[in-house]
C-alpha cells in the first residue's frame, strides 16, 4: 500500500488524504524541499530558521522514508510553488534514483506568449485589442491597469451577458460558444491531440475562438469556414475518419527526455517570512479562476474542504485567528501592500499558523445572475458572492504574498455551510484502521459499532423478502459499495449526481437553511489526535446560539485528520421511510431498490424522520419551476390572471418566458422533474437501470438472456464519474460481479448496522499506513481513538483490540 | 353541609365521619342555578365580550391568512429544514390535542368513577375539548407538502385500488382523532339536549316580554334553533332513562379513546428509530401530559369565566383545588417519565440514546428544555401547600404555566430529537419564522371564536346536572340524606 506524505500551508484535499501530514507556512515550504535534499546528500543551502525543530525532525523522518524507498517513490511539487521548489523536487527525485522509473519528462513547447503586463507596457503601440473571452477588469490582478487595456479592445468575444470588462462602448461584442457546442482540438496532459465534438448546436448563435479566428484570418471578401471543416482541413483522406474513431491522434504526444539534471549550486532557497501573515492565493475547488463562477452548480456545490457553497472565505487557523483577534464568520480587512479586499474569516483545522487562505473565483461585480446572485428579502447592504481575491493580487505574487495584514472590521457575514458539525463524536461512522491492524485483525470493522455487542437472535420483524419470496425478483437484486480508501472526497460524483438527476440548485439562503436537494453529499469529517468527543460534544459552553458556534475554538483541530464519505439513499431492505408513509408513496421494488413514487407523495416528511440517514430531500419550494430569488413571493399566485394563465400554460409560472427553453434543455428527459412538496432522494439511477434492461432484452432476441451483468456496462452517474473507481454498483444475483467481489471484502460494513435497516450500500473501511518512525506517528487512525474514548467503560484501549469470537 | 343540628341524636349508632364541602355553595335553591347560568345566555353579553370576539376574530383571520400564504407558497414558507422535516406544526397539533383530553376525560372517566363535582365543570372542559381538536385538526391538514392531495390519507375506494399505508402512525392518527372528535361532539351534543330544551322553554316563557317586533322575532327564531336542537325534549320519564342509557353508554366509549388517542398520537414518535423519539414509555407519558395540559387549560378557562359570570358558588374553590390535585399528580407522573427517559438512556447503553438525552438537557435547545421542567415538574408541585391550591389567581398562573410548559414538551421532543440524530454530518438548527409563529398565534383566536360564541349561546354549565348533586335534589335531604355513610351527596 502507498504511502503519502504532504507538506502543506492550506488544508488540501491532497493534504486530507495523506498518511502523515505537515503545516508549514507556504514560505517555509522551499526551505522543507532543501532540507529534505539536504538530508538525501544533496548540498544545497537551507535558510537559517525557517524551520522548528519539529518540523525537522518530520521532515528527517520523510526524508528516511524516501531513501527506504528510493526508485518507488515520488516527490511532486504544487502547481503554487515557486521555481525553486520545482527544482528541488527533480533533484530529489534523481539522488532517489525516481526519474525514469515514477518519473518521465516530457518536452513540452515553451510558450509564446506575452503577459498581461507586457500588453500593458505596449498600449501605446497600437490601437486595437481583440479579446477572446478574457476578463482582465475581474481578473487582471493589482499590477496593470486593465480599463485601460479593455477601452482599447474592439472586439470581444464574452462568456456571459455582462461581465467586468463589459462596459466599454464601441466595443463588438459576440457571445463565446462552450468547448462542448463546437469543433475544436486540444492537447492532453502528454501532448497527444484530440478531437473536440460538438454535443449540441450553439444556442444563441455563440462563436468559439477558432471561428472568431477563422473569421479574422479568411479576410474581408472570403466566406469564413465552419469550426468543423477548419479542424477538418487539417486531415487528409481517412485519417480524419481515423482521428474521430479513435478519439487522439497517434503519436502526437510530446517528446520524453532523458538525463534531464539540474545542478545543486543553481537552486536558490529564498528565506522563509519569520514573523507576521503570509497569504496563499488558491483556485477554487468548483468555481476555478472565475470561469464558472455564473454556473448555478458549481455555485452550490460545497468545497470539499469547508463544505461552504456560494463564497470564498479566508481561511485561518484556530491560533492565528486568536493572535490576530479574528471571529468566525465576521469580515476582515485583508491588506497586501497598498491593495485590500473585505472577505469573511473561517477558521480551518489544519491550517498552518501565520497563513491566509485566499481563494480566488468570487467577488464577481459584473451583471451576473448566479454569480451575483441575490436572495430574496436580503437587504442591500449585505454583501453577496464572497470576495475579489484578485484584488490584492500583484503580478510578482501570484501565489504567495508576503507582510499581509487581517483587521476584523466588526461585521459579520452570513455563510451558508452544508455541515455544521465537524466531529465524528466517536460515533463508527467510517471505520479506519491503520494497514499494520488490518493485517493483525482483517475484521477490524466487525468490532466496531452497537451492530457487534447485538446479540443477534434475529430480528423481530421478519425481513419482507423472506417473509414473501416470491416478491423479490430472482434476476436482479441491486447493490452498491463505496471504498472509502479510495475515495478522495473530489465532488465529481455530486455534480454527477445533480446533472444526472435533474435536481435543482436553491440559492444560498436555502442553503443556509439546510435545504440544500443534493441527494448524493459527501460527509467530510475531522478527527483529533487524543480528542475526546464527549468534551465537546456541541453542547452549550459559554454563550452562543448553536452548540456549533464554538467548535473553532476547540485545540483538537489544529492538526486533524480528515475522513470522507459519500451519503446518499443507502436502499435498506428493512426500510424505515417505507413503514412510515401514510400514503405508499416510498416502496420497495422488487429489485430491492427502495423507490420513491413522486405522484403518490403528499409529503408529510415522515420518511425523513425516520431515515437514520437523513438522505431525504424535500421540496420545499417549487425550486424546479420558481427562479432561486422568488420562491417566497406568493403575489403571482394571487394575482387575478392566476386561472387563465394556469390554464394557458400552467407550467410557466412566474419564471421568464425565455428562459424556459432553457430549462427544459438543462434537464435529463429520463427522469421526472419533482414539483413542491415531494420527497425525493438517490433512485441509484433506476433510469439507466430501466434502459440497460430494455437494452438487454432486445439484445436477446428469443434467448432468455436477459439478466444484466457487469459486462452490460450499467454504472451510476456517481460510479461513471469517480476518479478513484471508489464506487462499484451492479447486480447481487450475478456471481463475481464487482460489487459482490467488493462486499466480500472484509473491510465490508454497514453504517448503523444495529438498526438492521440491511443497507444495500455498504462501505469499505479506510486503510491508512502511517510510518512508525515518524515524529506524529499513530497506532490507530484519530476516528478509531475517538470511538474508543467515547464508548469508554469498556476500558479503553481494549475494547475491539480483543479476539475475534469474544462478543 | 353543614348537618341539621335537629339530627344530631339520631346519628349517635353511626361513625363520625367528616363533612365534605357542598359542591354549590349558600344552598341554593335549584331554580337559582337554572337562572344563574340560563341567565348569561339569554341576558345581553358584556362589552368585553364584544371586544374579546373582535380581537379573536381578527387573529383568526390572520391564522387563515397565512395558511393561505403557506398553501400558495409551499411548506418552506416555516423555518422547516433537513433535517428538522417537522417543527412547529406538529408541535402543535400534538399541544392542542392534548388540551383536547380533560373534556373527556371529565364527562367519562370521572363519570364513570361517580365523582360529581365534575358537573359543574364537564360541559364548558367538553365545548373546551371539541374546540382543540379542530385546532389540533388544522395542522396536520395544512403541514403537508401537497395540501390538495392530503385526503389520500383516507381509505376511499378508488380505481387505481390504492390503499393508504396502515403501518403508519400517520394513519393511526387520522382514525384516532377523527374518532374521538366524532364521539366527543356527540358526546357533549347529547349532554346539551335536557338544557337545550330549558332554554327553549324559558324563551317561550319569555315571549311576552318582547317588546318590539324585532325582538319578537329573534326570540321566535331562538325557540324554533334551541327547539330543533334539543330534539323535542320534554323531561319525560322515557326521555329520562333513554338519556341515562345513552350517556352512560357513550361514556363508557369515551373512556378508552381518552387513553387511545394520545397513545396513538405518542406512536407518530415512539413507533420511528429516531433516538429520542423511539421510547416504549411514550403512551402512558403522554396520556398523563394530555390530562395535565388538558385540566391546565380548563383552569385557565374556568376561574376567569366564574368571577366574570358569578359563578362562584357553582364552581366553588372546592371545585378548583380537585382539579389542581389533579394537575398535580399528572405533573408528577410526568416528571417521572422525564426521569425514567434519562436512566433509561443511560441504563441501555446506546450512546445515540444517551445523547439525543444530554443534548435536549446540554444542547442548543437547552433552554427549551428547561423551561419544560420548570413549567411541568417543579412547578405544580406547590400546589402540595394548601393555601396555593386554593387561591384562584394563584391557580391561574400556574395554569398558564402549565400550559406553556406542555409546548414546549412537544417541542423537545419534536424538534431537539431531530436536529441531531445518527450522523453528525446532516446536523443542524431549525427557527421557526414568522409564518410559524403568527400561525400558531391565530389558531389561539379561533380557539376563543369558538369559546366565546360557546359562552354566547350555550348555557356553559350543564344545568340539570348540577341540579342533581344539590342535598335539595335528594329526595331524603331533610332526613339528612339518602346514605350518608357512602357519601350520599358526593
Amino acid at each position: 500500500m502507498n504511502r503519502l506524505y504532504s507538506v502543506e500551508a492550506l488544508l488540501t484535499q491532497t493534504g486530507a488524504n495523506a498518511d502523515h501530514r505537515l503545516r508549514a507556512r507556504a514560505t517555509a515550504i522551499p526551505a522543507a524541499a532543501a532540507f529534505i535534499a539536504k538530508a538525501l546528500g544533496k548540498s544545497v543551502t537551507v535558510p537559517a530558521n525557517a524551520l522548528s525543530e519539529e518540523q525537522e525532525k518530520w521532515l528527517a523522518g520523510a526524508a528516511e522514508d524516501l531513501k527506504a524507498h528510493a526508485g518507488k517513490s515520488l516527490v511532486v511539487a504544487g502547481y503554487r510553488q515557486p521555481e525553486s521548489v520545482h527544482q528541488l523536487a527533480h533533484i530529489i527525485n534523481d539522488a532517489l534514483g525516481n526519474n525514469g522509473k515514477t518519473v518521465t519528462f516530457l518536452k513540452a513547447p515553451a510558450a509564446e506568449f506575452g503577459s498581461l503586463a507586457d500588453l500593458a507596457s505596449d498600449l501605446g503601440k497600437f490601437d486595437q485589442v481583440v479579446n477572446l473571452g478574457c476578463n482582465p477588469v475581474y481578473d487582471g490582478g493589482t499590477a496593470v491597469n486593465c480599463e485601460a487595456i479593455v477601452a482599447k479592445t474592439t472586439f470581444r468575444l464574452i462568456d456571459y451577458a455582462e461581465d467586468e470588462s463589459h462596459s466599454v462602448e464601441g466595443v463588438v461584442n459576440a457571445p463565446r460558444a462552450h468547448y462542448l457546442e463546437s469543433w475544436g482540438d486540444a492537447r492532453t496532459d502528454d501532448g497527444t491531440i484530440v478531437p473536440v465534438q460538438p454535443l449540441i448546436a450553439p444556442l444563441f448563435g455563440a462563436m468559439t475562438e477558432l471561428e472568431v479566428l477563422e473569421v479574422f484570418a479568411a479576410g474581408e471578401n472570403t466566406f469564413p469556414r465552419t469550426g468543423h471543416e477548419v479542424v477538418q482541413s487539417t486531415f487528409s483522406g481517412d485519417s480524419w475518419e481515423r482521428y474521430l474513431h479513435d478519439g487522439f491522434l497517434k503519436d502526437s504526444g510530446y517528446e520524453e527526455v532523458t538525463n534531464l539534471t539540474i545542478a545543486d549550486e543553481d537552486v536558490t532557497v529564498s528565506p522563509a517570512q519569520a514573523e507576521g501573515l503570509e497569504a496563499v492565493f488558491t483556485l477554487d475547488y468548483s468555481v476555478g479562476d472565475g470561469c464558472f463562477s455564473n454556473n448555478g452548480w458549481c455555485q452550490e456545490l460545497p468545497d470539499p474542504i469547508t463544505k461552504i457553497t456560494w463564497d470564498n472565505v479566508l481561511s485561518v487557523s484556530r491560533q492565528t485567528a486568536e493572535s490576530a483577534g479574528l471571529e468566525n464568520g465576521q469580515l476582515a480587512t485583508v491588506k497586501v501592500g497598498e491593495a485590500e479586499v473585505k472577505g469573511a474569516v473561517w477558521v480551518q483545522p489544519g491550517q498552518a499558523e501565520g497563513t491566509v487562505g485566499l481563494t480566488l473565483g468570487y467577488g464577481r461585480t459584473g451583471k451576473l445572475r448566479i454569480a451575483n446572485f441575490k436572495y430574496e428579502g436580503q437587504a442591500e447592504d449585505v454583501p453577496v458572492g464572497g470576495y475579489n481575491a484578485y484584488a490584492v493580487r500583484g503580478s510578482n505574487a501570484v501565489n504567495v504574498a508576503q507582510n499581509v495584514s487581517v483587521e476584523n472590521t466588526g461585521e459579520t457575514y452570513p455563510l451558508s455551510s452544508t455541515q455544521e458539525h465537524w466531529s465524528m463524536e466517536g460515533r463508527p461512522i467510517v471505520r479506519e484502521a491503520t494497514l499494520k491492524e488490518f493485517r493483525k485483525d482483517a475484521d477490524f470493522v466487525d468490532h466496531m459499532g452497537l451492530g457487534a455487542h447485538a446479540r443477534n437472535e434475529g430480528p423481530i420483524y421478519q425481513h419482507p423478502y423472506k417473509e414473501r419470496p416470491r416478491l423479490a425478483s430472482d434476476m436482479h437484486q441491486w447493490g452498491m459499495s463505496i471504498d472509502l480508501s479510495a475515495c478522495t472526497g473530489c465532488n465529481a460524483c455530486v455534480i454527477a449526481c445533480q446533472s444526472e438527476n435533474n435536481i435543482p440548485i436553491v440559492g444560498k439562503d436555502q442553503v443556509a437553511k439546510g435545504r440544500e436537494m443534493h441527494w448524493l453529499r459527501i460527509d467530510r469529517y475531522y478527527t483529533g489526535r487524543d480528542h475526546d468527543p464527549r468534551a465537546s460534544a456541541g453542547f452549550i459552553k459559554d454563550e452562543g446560539q448553536n452548540g456549533d458556534d464554538e467548535q473553532h475554538t476547540e485545540e483538537w483541530i489544529d492538526d486533524p485528520q480528515v475522513v470522507n464519505q459519500p451519503m446518499a439513499c443507502q436502499h435498506c431492505e428493512n426500510a424505515p421511510c417505507e413503514s412510515v408513509c401514510p400514503v405508499n408513496a416510498t416502496v420497495h421494488d422488487e429489485e430491492g431498490l427502495n423507490v420513491m413514487v413522486y405522484n403518490r407523495c403528499v409529503g408529510t416528511r415522515y420518511c425523513s424522520n425516520n431515515c437514520a440517514w437523513k438522505v431525504r430531500r424535500f421540496n420545499f419550494f417549487d425550486y424546479n419551476k420558481r427562479p432561486i430569488n422568488d420562491l417566497y413571493g406568493s403575489t403571482a399566485m394571487l394575482k387575478p390572471s392566476i386561472l387563465t394563465d394556469w390554464l394557458t400554460s400552467r407550467e410557466k409560472s412566474n419564471r421568464p418566458e425565455d428562459e424556459w427553453d432553457l430549462v427544459k434543455l438543462a434537464k435529463n428527459p429520463d427522469v421526472s422533474v419533482r414539483m413542491r412538496g415531494v420527497m425525493e432522494k438517490c433512485t441509484y439511477c433506476v433510469q439507466r437501470i430501466e434502459s440497460t434492461k430494455i437494452v438487454k432484452k432486445a439484445a436477446a432476441g428469443m434467448s432468455d438472456d436477459v439478466q444484466v451483468i457487469d459486462s452490460d456496462g450499467l454504472k451510476t452517474a456517481c460510479q461513471q464519474v469517480c476518479p478513484a473507481e471508489a464506487i462499484s454498483f451492479g447486480n447481487l444475483l450475478e456471481n463475481g460481479s464487482e460489487v459482490n467481489r467488493e462486499k466480500a471484502n472484509p473491510r465490508n460494513y454497514e453504517t448503523i448496522d444495529f438498526l438492521d435497516n440491511r443497507t444495500r450500500t455498504t462501505y469499505l473501511a479506510k486503510l491508512r499506513n502511517p510510518n512508525e518512525q515518524m515524529p506524529d506517528a499513530y497506532k490507530k487512525p484519530f476516528s478509531t481513538k475517538e470511538y474508543k474514548a467515547a464508548s469508554g467503560g469498556h476500558g479503553d484501549e481494549a475494547h475491539g483490540d480483543h479476539e475475534e469470537g469474544s462478543h | 353541609m353543614s348537618e341539621p343540628a335537629a339530627h344530631s341524636q339520631v346519628e349517635t349508632s353511626t361513625p363520625k365521619e367528616l363533612v365534605r364541602e357542598p359542591l354549590v355553595l349558600n344552598n341554593r335553591p335549584l331554580g337559582w342555578i337554572t337562572n344563574q347560568v340560563a341567565g348569561i345566555v339569554e341576558g345581553e353579553m358584556p362589552k368585553w365580550w364584544n371586544i374579546a370576539f373582535g380581537v379573536s376574530f381578527l387573529l383568526m383571520l390572520m391564522s387563515f391568512g397565512y395558511i393561505g400564504y403557506l398553501i400558495t407558497t409551499g411548506v418552506g414558507v416555516w423555518g422547516l429544514n433537513h433535517p428538522v422535516a417537522w417543527g412547529w406544526a406538529i408541535v402543535n397539533f400534538v399541544f392542542w390535542i392534548g388540551i383536547g383530553h380533560a373534556g373527556t376525560l371529565i364527562s367519562a372517566i370521572l363519570f364513570l368513577l361517580r365523582q360529581k363535582w365534575r358537573t359543574s365543570v364537564n360541559r364548558t372542559a367538553e365545548a373546551m375539548t371539541i374546540f382543540a381538536v379542530i385546532c389540533a385538526g388544522i395542522f396536520p391538514g395544512i403541514h403537508v407538502g401537497r395540501i390538495w392531495l392530503a385526503w389520500w390519507l383516507f381509505p376511499l375506494p378508488n380505481a387505481n385500488e390504492i390503499w393508504p399505508q396502515f403501518r403508519s402512525p400517520l394513519l393511526w392518527d387520522v382514525f384516532a382523532v377523527s374518532t374521538y372528535f366524532t364521539v366527543s361532539l356527540l358526546f357533549w351534543y347529547m349532554g346539551l339536549i335536557p338544557d337545550l330544551a330549558t332554554i327553549r322553554d324559558r324563551l317561550r316563557k319569555n315571549a311576552g316580554q318582547c317588546k318590539t317586533g324585532l325582538d319578537k322575532m329573534i326570540n321566535k327564531l331562538k325557540q324554533f334553533l334551541y327547539g330543533l336542537f334539543s330534539m323535542g325534549w320534554i323531561g319525560s320519564n322515557r326521555h329520562w332513562r333513554n338519556y341515562e342509557k345513552a350517556y352512560l353508554l357513550l361514556a363508557g366509549l369515551s373512556t378508552p379513546l381518552v387513553l387511545s388517542v394520545h397513545s396513538i398520537v405518542s406512536f407518530d414518535f415512539a413507533v420511528s428509530q429516531l433516538p429520542g423519539w423511539h421510547t416504549t414509555i411514550f403512551p402512558p407519558y403522554f396520556v398523563a401530559g394530555a390530562v395535565f395540559s388538558g385540566f391546565g387549560m380548563v383552569l385557565t378557562l374556568m376561574i376567569p369565566m366564574r368571577t366574570i359570570f358569578n359563578l362562584e358558588e357553582i364552581i366553588t374553590i372546592r371545585h378548583l383545588e380537585l382539579m389542581c390535585k389533579v394537575i398535580m399528580a399528572t405533573g408528577t407522573i410526568v416528571g417521572y417519565a422525564y426521569g425514567m427517559e434519562f436512566f433509561i438512556a443511560w441504563y441501555g447503553g446506546n450512546p445515540y440514546e444517551l445523547y439525543a438525552f444530554k443534548n435536549r438537557a446540554f444542547g442548543p435547545y437547552w433552554w427549551s428544555y428547561w423551561i419544560m421542567i420548570s413549567c411541568n415538574v417543579i412547578s405544580p408541585q406547590l400546589f402540595w401547600v394548601k393555601r396555593f391550591r386554593t387561591s384562584p389567581w394563584f391557580i391561574f398562573v400556574v395554569s398558564i404555566f402549565v400550559n406553556i410548559g406542555m409546548w414546549f414538551e412537544r417541542f423537545v421532543i419534536v424538534v431537539t430529537s431531530l436536529h441531531r440524530d445518527y450522523l453528525p454530518s446532516s446536523w443542524g438548527y431549525y427557527s421557526p419564522t414568522q409564518v410559524d409563529i403568527l400561525t400558531f398565534v391565530g389558531t389561539f383566536g379561533l380557539f376563543m371564536v369558538l369559546f366565546l360564541l360557546f359562552i354566547r349561546y350555550l348555557p356553559a354549565i350543564t344545568i340539570f346536572e348540577v341540579k342533581a348533586v344539590t342535598p335539595q335534589a335528594d329526595p331524603h335531604a331533610v332526613e339528612g340524606g339518602a346514605d350518608k355513610v357512602k357519601g350520599g351527596e358526593h
